[in-house]
């Protein structure tokens, strides 16, 4: 699905990432962890075709990224930017009609066929009773859900999302939460960057631990998640809880110790 | 757009066009004027009618109706295109410079004592030549941006404007310089029935094609890693746009002068009234621009007796109106 083979980039001299080297198939749930400025947002940004790397190769469904396309990219590729700051007041029902602006011709506008795919999503996402408001006038929760639409309009088999809860309160994180891992049950990929670690422990698959450009550790969450790789990448000692909860289901977190 | 919109906004064109039939400085009576139109358009007999009379309607009132409506449409549509490609609301047609390097070459072809048509032609190339320094500029930078765009543009508009000042400041006082400043200030008087095709040319065909990328639009106002990451080429996209915004411009400058606070004025009524999706905006705005600019040559021609400049009074009138539209809110966030 998504492979990504010795990804390195810097801008002019400043080193940003190198050598990274992983692998994502259908349906997992990537999260991308590691301190400010190691170089996580780069990275999406290049899977995301907005940047290009100075060396190395993005395959998609084993197709190299820079051979494709912008349009077939973005049908492939759908990309949750930290903060889409535009500054018109556009409603969330042209907010979300612009996610199918790679199935839209040149000289063409979405079609009603665009805007009936469109509407089902806002219901699907549940931001219905918010449709004809103003995208500008929206919480933070609520915009991430009409980025999550107009993502998903997009119809991609990769979502990119950076760091989508970290504007949030408690209750927004988890239903954004939920609701990415509910689209990666429906085979969608999904690759995460996050600043809380604990949304690791609780949704990831597979985890990639960055610290100074490099990948310190990936592969199933717990594996990566251990002890020693988060003090290393948080340059802080960190200690893991484990508690029983509900079901005998197990819950990890950690704290800084 | 829904229908009730598009029939108010064929309203206003068709009403502001009908009133302007009958603003001039040669007095003849509606009846007449109709007449005379009915005839031409069914192929009538035009013998009947005096010669002034056919040459006031059909050869001076006519193609200025066609040229200030399109100049019109052209400021007001580079204002919406600008300000969504910049994603900045104080940005108008003459961002990237165009108006002040169209003056230079106006004003250095007045001072050279040229030929009205090659003043037009000195005002068209050193509009776009003034655009394509811009450009350059913003290039040379290592990271060209939005902003850079925008600086190199205040950069080359005040060299420009300095080397107006400068031919001012030699010219004949007597003579050259009031054409000079008469020119800068704008007016359509000089406009004839020649420029009419220049005019569909030059300023026809650029809102044509801006009429129909005009959705696409909204994917640039996402702003420019957005756009990419929707799968637009945004720096091919942004050039196109620039490059029809800055052809039309240029040859609506090189026809009227330099005609302030449209392209300002009428992106921000359009954006208050219909909102900012683009497939209604631009058409709202070419309406609009249009419409508003010829009431505003009709006032011209009527106000006093011999004809006030364009530039001054959309400036007299644009200015407070924007302040007061702005109580209104803004159509920005």
């Amino acid at each position: 699905m998504l492979a990504v083979h010795n990804a390195t980039f810097s801008y002019g001299n400043k080193m940003v990432f190198s050598d990274i080297n992983f692998k994502a198939k259908e349906g997992d749930f990537y999260c991308v962890l590691g301190p400010n400025g190691c170089g996580k947002t780069t990275l999406l940004k290049c899977l995301a075709g907005i940047l290009s790397l100075n060396k190395g190769i993005i395959y998609l469904e084993g197709v190299a990224l820079n051979s494709l396309d912008r349009n077939a990219v973005a049908r492939l590729v759908g990309y949750v930017m930290q903060e889409q700051d535009t500054v018109f007041p556009f409603s969330v029902r042209q907010m979300v009609a612009v996610g199918r602006a790679p199935y839209i011709g040149t000289f063409a506008s979405p079609s009603e066929k665009d805007m009936i795919i469109v509407d089902e999503m806002i219901e699907k996402i549940g931001i219905g009773e918010l449709s004809d408001k103003k995208y500008t006038e929206l919480s933070g929760g609520e915009r991430q859900l009409v980025l999550i639409a107009r993502v998903l309009v997009q119809q991609p088999k990769i979502l990119l999302m950076d760091e989508p809860a970290s504007h949030l309160d408690f209750k927004n994180q988890e239903k954004v939460m939920r609701l990415v891992k509910k689209l990666t049950q429906s085979g969608i990929t999904v690759i995460m960057t996050t600043h809380f670690p604990n949304h690791a422990f609780a949704y990831a698959d597979k985890v990639a631990l960055i610290y100074n450009g490099e990948i310190l550790a990936d592969g199933d969450t717990k594996s990566v998640m251990t002890e020693k790789n988060l003090s290393i990448a948080y340059e802080m000692p960190i200690t893991i809880y484990s508690v029983q909860g509900e079901n005998n289901r197990e819950y990890n977190f950690c704290v800084s110790s | 757009m829904k229908k009730k919109q598009t029939l108010i906004l064929l309203l206003i064109c068709f009403s502001s066009i009908f009133i302007s039939l009958f603003v001039g400085s040669y007095r003849a009576s509606p009846g007449e004027v109709v007449d005379l139109l009915w005839t031409k358009l069914t192929f009538g007999d035009l013998s009947r009618f005096s010669v002034l009379l056919q040459t006031a309607i059909l050869d001076v009132r006519l193609p200025r109706i066609a040229v200030v409506f399109l100049v019109g449409m052209t400021l007001s549509a580079s204002g919406v295109v600008f300000q969504a490609t910049f994603q900045n609301p104080l940005v108008s047609d003459h961002v990237l410079g165009v108006s002040n390097g169209a003056a230079f070459g106006a004003a250095l072809a007045l001072l050279l004592g040229l030929e009205m048509i090659v003043v037009q032609a000195f005002a068209f190339i050193f509009g776009i030549i003034a655009v394509l320094i811009t450009w350059g500029i913003s290039k040379s930078y290592n990271r060209s941006s939005n902003l850079t765009l925008v600086l190199s543009g205040i950069i080359t508009g005040g060299f420009f404007s300095a080397l107006v000042s400068f031919i001012k400041s030699v010219a004949d006082p007597l003579d050259k310089m009031p054409a000079i400043v008469f020119w800068l200030m704008g007016s359509f008087a000089r406009v004839s029935k020649s420029d009419l095709l220049f005019s569909i040319i030059f300023m026809g065909i650029p809102l044509f094609f801006i009429f129909l990328v005009r959705w696409r639009i909204n994917v640039l106002a996402m702003g420019e890693e957005d756009a990419k990451a929707l799968g637009m080429d945004t720096g091919r996209f942004r050039f196109v746009l620039i490059i029809l915004c800055t052809t039309a411009t240029a040859c609506a400058v090189s026809l009227s002068g330099v005609v302030g606070w449209v392209g300002l004025v009428i992106p921000h009524v359009a954006r208050i009234l219909i909102g900012p999706d683009h497939k209604v905006l631009i058409p709202t705005s070419l309406a609009l621009g249009g419409s508003y600019l010829l009431l505003m040559d009709d006032l011209a021609k009527s106000i006093i007796t011999s004809e006030i400049s364009i530039g001054i009074l959309t400036s007299l009138i644009g200015a407070p109106f924007f302040a007061y539209l702005l109580r209104k809110g803004t159509g920005w966030k």
